[in-house]
């Protein structure tokens, strides 16, 4: 009885493990729809557990695919935020989805759209890889491997020239 | 002669066409009157008292923010730390603005506001304490800050005014700019105030 139990757990997670498998494959042929590009975490002290990411999400395919949420084994909760200005107020708030229009790309960037990491568990590392999945509306999503940077500053900074502006 | 008046308004249109245009990237307004700021009575991040004397004597440049802000609040701290640098090469080290953070959410930010500020750089200074002397030195420096309603992890964000007060050596506003700051440009509004309050100063004694 008992050994029918564990043969029966042991089966369902080689099928697992297939499936996700398979899945890996049809999305690679698929030529992955969805990808994201430049992702980075500007490094932070060890006291302070709320990050932001940033990264270019690009869509490839003929339909609008809509990031409805996020997550990461290093922080306890990623939410989809937008910083704004208005009436001279600096605001952040959650949106619960962020569009990419077929054949474009959203930039999450500084002062602007990005991802509330929330809850380190660990301590920023410079360089050190940070795995984010996206969650996509249907079953999809794009996993992302962030990289943890110094910030460099200024709207300039980036380029490396000084006193053009965009 | 005629040619030569017509070389000498030349240059002079390109400079002040080159001067209005670095003018024109900075988003910032300079106060015809400074106002004083309030008494107010805080702690830098070293828990040493700050209030408005801390401000005399040299300029400040003041943004209001909060520790759990991970985005806008480091960005702004980042660009300050290039206009501080570019700042350097313009004006007299003794001339040179403290950057004051004043985090408007005691709760949070008290713990670790240290390692926030100083990541920047290691002279910018922490600044808070209790709500109602927050409240004081915002008045000062014409800011406001408003706490957001919790979300349902507990998890809150707070609404700040945007802009930096630019506060004299007299602990007064004379100035507020708008980020983001190209270094530059910011550093050069900042080195022309400074110079031209310094002159004050000195015109006046």
């Amino acid at each position: 009885m008992i050994g029918y139990v564990v043969d029966r757990r042991r089966s369902l997670a080689i099928g697992a493990i297939l499936v996700t498998a398979v899945l890996q494959v049809a999305l690679a042929s698929a030529g992955e729809p969805v990808t994201a590009e430049n992702a980075w975490i500007p490094w932070a002290p060890p006291a302070i557990k709320v990050h932001a990411g940033y990264m270019t999400v690009v869509n490839r395919s003929d339909v609008d695919q809509v990031i409805v949420g996020a997550h990461s084994p290093a922080y306890e909760r990623v939410e989809l935020h937008q910083s704004t200005v208005k009436d001279g107020l600096s605001q952040m708030r959650a949106v619960d989805e962020v569009v990419v229009p077929a054949h474009g790309r959203v930039a999450f960037e500084p002062a602007g759209l990005h991802l509330m990491l929330i809850g380190a568990k660990r301590a920023s590392v410079v360089d050190g890889p940070v795995p984010i999945v996206l969650r996509l509306r249907g079953v999809e999503q794009v996993a992302v491997t962030a990289v943890i940077r110094r910030r460099d500053g200024g709207p300039s900074s980036g380029h490396h020239h000084h006193g053009a502006s965009h | 002669m005629t040619r030569k008046r017509w070389l000498v308004l030349t240059i002079a249109a390109v400079l002040a066409a080159i001067s209005w245009a670095v003018a024109a990237r900075v988003n910032g307004v300079v106060f015809d009157r400074a106002t004083p700021v309030q008494f107010f009575t805080l702690n830098d991040h070293n828990g040493k008292p700050f209030t408005a004397e801390q401000l005399k004597g040299r300029w400040s440049l003041i943004l209001a923010g909060f520790t759990h802000c991970p985005d806008v609040c480091p960005f702004t701290l980042a660009n300050l730390e290039q206009v501080v640098t570019e700042l350097g090469l313009r004006v007299r080290p003794d001339r040179l603005p403290a950057v004051v953070f004043l985090a408007v959410d005691p709760d949070r930010d008290r713990a670790n506001i240290k390692d926030y500020v100083v990541q920047f750089h290691p002279d910018f200074i922490g600044v808070t304490g209790e709500l109602g002397e927050i409240e004081r030195a915002l008045k000062g420096i014409d800011a406001v800050a408003i706490r957001a309603k919790p979300d349902p992890h507990g998890n809150y964000q707070v609404t700040h005014s945007a802009a930096v007060a630019v506060i004299d050596p007299q602990a007064r506003l004379a100035a507020k700019i708008n980020p983001p700051f190209e270094p530059k440009a910011t550093a050069d509004f900042l080195a022309d105030l400074i110079r031209r309050g310094a002159a004050a100063t000195e015109g006046s004694r």
